[in-house]
């Protein structure tokens, strides 16, 4: 069972991993003067890390908070264009946190991209970090880039909010092959022609 | 409770776009140039986490109770986040290899006082970038974590 739990993570990660891959242009030019972020991190080296980046990216609206209640707050008293969250906040409640926020029927918070980033995570916490309705969980250590990069993608992403008893969030399918060979499509959206040839008609979340 | 599907796009996107703003090299180099007006101080925050978890674990005998082994592992993991941002990526594999220790330690209602001394002197060790052998330190840790707490016996 484990060696199994560890081949579908790997699995998943390499997925994650080939979309998330934007190859930013150095020379190419990003304009964050209008954009406000919200900064969710009860560590103050590591809210200090983050905050230092985002500012050099050009961001000047940033609201720091270092309890989930302060951020409850942020997210009810102004508009927020990206969510960044260090995933192992001494305060329990993190996933909930972001749970709520994808149940919180005001748009455009609930549908803001959020960034988790996590260090080790306890083996309890895993599956909890999936279905928390994160855009993108990223690991811990940080760089300029990697940040950059996930922000670019967060920013770019083009997957469909979905809310259902159990979850809500971005679809946690990041390619659309249509139903299995031989096997008849049973949504509207189903791909056209996918039973015949599923690659053909696969589509991309990254869009672009 | 039906699942519905909402179409949405982020509005970040339009603002990344607009005219103005920075290059992505120059806030490449900003960024590093950021993280350089703050090293001083996270440094100092990782010796004073490393004796912090050097006391825990004196403190803690030969059974640690759940407080402290959640305590040693939230400090860890900070290690983790902080050291690999400073070019200390060695001690970053070595805390997040203690982590992992503990979580399963923690998943087995287990404690192994020398494992994870071990893993406290390789961090005294790896905090100074001019030691050789590094890598084989971290590599000795995954092993000896298998060895201590194999995964397939966790809860």
């Amino acid at each position: 069972m484990g060696l199994f739990r560890n081949v579908i993570c790997k699995i998943l990660t390499y997925q994650v991993w080939e979309y998330i891959v934007t190859n930013i242009d150095p020379k190419s030019w990003i304009n964050f003067d209008k954009a406000r972020f919200l900064l969710l991190d009860d560590h103050q080296q590591g809210s200090s890390i983050l905050s230092q980046i985002i500012r050099a990216f050009g961001v000047v609206n940033f609201i720091p908070c270092t309890t989930i209640d302060e951020a409850r707050q942020a997210v009810m008293e102004h508009e927020l264009h990206l969510i960044l969250i260090n995933a192992n906040l001494k305060e329990s409640g993190v996933y909930e946190f972001v749970n709520w926020l994808r149940r919180f029927d005001e748009p455009p918070n609930c549908y803001s991209p959020v960034i988790l980033i996590a260090g080790h995570t306890q083996r309890s916490h895993v599956e909890r970090a999936r279905d928390s309705g994160a855009n993108i969980i990223m690991a811990k250590p940080v760089s300029p880039a990697s940040v950059l990069e996930r922000v670019i993608w967060a920013a770019r992403e083009k997957r469909p909010y979905v809310k259902c008893a159990t979850y809500a969030g971005p679809d946690r399918r990041f390619q659309d092959l249509g139903p299995p060979v031989g096997v008849a499509g049973r949504r509207f959206d189903d791909p056209a022609g996918a039973e015949a040839e599923p690659e053909a008609n696969s589509r991309s979340a990254m869009g672009g | 409770m039906a699942a519905t599907f909402t179409t949405w796009k982020s509005p970040l996107e339009a603002l990344i776009r607009a005219p103005g703003g920075v290059r992505v090299v120059d806030a490449l180099r900003q960024a590093d140039a950021n993280l350089e007006l703050i090293r001083e101080p996270c440094l100092a925050d990782l010796d004073q986490q490393l004796d912090i978890l050097d006391r825990l674990s004196a403190e803690s005998g030969e059974s640690a109770n759940d407080v402290v082994k959640l305590e040693i592992y939230q400090r860890a993991n900070d290690i983790h986040a902080i050291a690999g941002v400073f070019g200390l990526g060695e001690m970053s594999d070595a805390a997040f290899c203690l982590c992992e220790l503990i979580d399963r330690l923690r998943n087995q209602s287990a404690w192994s006082k020398p494992a994870v001394d071990v893993h406290l002197s390789s961090l005294h060790l790896l905090r100074h970038p001019s030691k050789e052998d590094r890598a084989s330190v971290v590599e000795g840790l995954r092993r000896l974590t298998e060895k201590v707490a194999p995964l397939d016996t966790a809860a």
